[in-house]
């Protein structure tokens, strides 16, 4: 088998394990062990997107859960996250979600669609589906948005809950939500002493003060939250390995690992792991080091 | 750095990468070091590629600026194999306005690198009468490009008396002249 061949079908594997784990630990019944992480619940449904056309089962069961679970479904974050996911990739000229696929997720969320009654009827009728069981500790953004309701304050909350502190720039970014939003949100927060302000240089850090006490300690479930940044990369990597040109051409694989270096550095990086110097392989003699450092890179993050 | 190793290499990226941006079929007339290294002429490595134009229908062309396609997939080239951003550029390409020696779209030699991209290589007659040009405008590394291609007095006569058409000075004249006399070739001069 070539290293690109076993590259594509590593990664496949390893991402329905880890998509499948996820999903198991919303409520999606199936035999196999859970996930320990902290989970996003929009990025998961469309890492269940992009891999619906590899796992039928599994974007049946996404799209079940999705109509019966709608309410807990942020859905002008997941709109804005997906933005990546559907319009054409800019390195891979097509978008990471085929067409129909994110209709049908569009078509579960919503509370006028027919699919999503029948789907609630059949709930009902069949309980193929378990309701979100809020209080594992990995469902943290679900028991938030219990409290907060399904709005930025839940993924405010977590983000300093996981990262300890912020400025409203930062993370709005990585939230995916409006800054302005954020801002006035952390300054209410700010008065109410729920947060702590402080100012280094031209900005305000917040973290949580008085707002610690309202979720136990995050002990119990792996922190790691850029589920955004990591299901943005290894999706990406998998669209690229079984799309052509790319698929099995070992140097445009190559030069597109080159493309997601910035991205996949700082994941590394986070991770502390470090991943070759692209200057340092030309063309396809990139492949190879890349692909082995990207594997244990998901590996690191994801098992 | 370019050289006769890696050139197939560094055309074949180039053809993928086209094709992975969705860009077209497209034919370059390349000339300077890259054709003497691709075709065995001249060993010697170049930092860039010298694109004359494009063939098209049979004929050559100028392409004034070459399209986003072609340019963002020579950028990411020029990434994956460590060349300079210019690495394929049309700096030779004002040749086409003054005149090319006659018949050296017949004497082009063509390599396919893949779906997209052709390359057409100027012949070794052609390499001399244009490293002549270079040489008396230049001097420098084009000087020994020229007498590596090892011209035969008739070859290094009849390349003399195309450059005269290119500039039809006195003191280019003279130039060329000095030039013949300095490599010993002073029988040329009464013949030019």
């Amino acid at each position: 088998m070539s290293l690109s061949e076993d590259f594509k079908e590593t990664l496949e594997e390893k991402l329905l394990e880890l998509v499948w784990r996820q999903w198991r630990t919303l409520g999606l019944p199936s035999h196999g062990p859970e996930s320990g992480h902290l989970l996003d619940v929009e990025v998961l449904i469309l890492a269940a997107a992009v891999m619906a056309e590899y796992d039928h089962r599994l974007w049946t069961g996404a799209l079940e859960w999705l109509s019966q679970s709608r309410e807990w479904v942020n859905r002008s974050r997941l709109n804005r996250i997906a933005e990546a996911y559907i319009k054409p990739d800019r390195s891979l000229n097509a978008p990471l979600v085929e067409k129909h696929i994110w209709q049908e997720a569009i078509s579960s969320i919503s509370p006028l669609s027919s699919s999503s009654a029948a789907a609630s009827n059949k709930s009902r009728d069949d309980q193929v589906n378990t309701r979100p069981p809020l209080k594992k500790p990995s469902l943290l953004q679900l028991n938030l948005r219990g409290v907060f309701g399904v709005n930025a304050r839940a993924e405010l909350y977590l983000y300093l809950k996981t990262k300890g502190e912020g400025n409203s720039n930062q993370i709005a970014r990585e939230i995916q939500y409006d800054q302005k939003n954020i801002y006035l949100i952390l300054e209410r927060w700010a008065d109410a002493g729920f947060v702590s302000k402080e100012n280094r240089g031209k900005r305000n850090i917040y973290s949580l003060e008085a707002g610690k006490k309202l979720t136990p300690s995050l002990d119990t479930a792996n922190p790691f939250w850029e589920w955004s940044v990591f299901y943005a990369l290894f999706l990406r990597l998998h669209v690229a390995a079984h799309r052509k040109p790319w698929a099995s051409d070992s140097y445009l694989l190559s030069s597109f690992f080159k493309d997601l270096y910035p991205q996949s550095a700082r994941l590394a990086k986070s991770a502390g792991i470090s991943l070759p110097d692209p200057q340092l392989y030309p063309g396809e003699q990139y492949f190879a080091p890349a692909s082995l450092a990207l594997q244990s890179l998901f590996i690191a993050i994801a098992d | 750095m370019i050289h006769g190793s890696n050139l197939a290499e560094v055309f074949s990226a180039l053809d993928r990468q086209i094709e992975a941006g969705g860009g077209r079929k497209i034919s370059l007339v390349v000339c300077g070091g890259t054709a003497l290294a691709a075709l065995g002429l001249v060993s010697r490595t170049t930092k860039d590629v010298d694109v004359l134009g494009s063939l098209e229908r049979g004929s050559l062309h100028k392409i004034g600026t070459f399209p986003v396609w072609l340019n963002e997939a020579a950028h990411k080239v020029a990434r994956d194999f460590n060349l300079a951003a210019n690495w394929l550029n049309l700096g030779p390409e004002s040749q086409l306005d003054t005149g090319l020696p006659k018949g050296i779209r017949r004497r082009l030699v063509k390599r396919i690198y893949g779906k997209r991209l052709t390359i057409y290589f100027i012949s070794r007659l052609d390499q001399i009468y244009l490293k002549l040009y270079a040489s008396l405008d230049r001097g420098g590394y084009h000087e020994e490009d020229l007498f590596k291609l090892k011209p035969s007095k008739r070859e290094l006569l009849a390349a003399s008396r195309w450059v005269l058409k290119q500039d039809v000075s006195a003191p280019f004249r003279e130039i060329l002249v000095s030039f013949l006399k300095r490599h010993e070739y002073d029988e040329l001069i009464g013949r030019l």
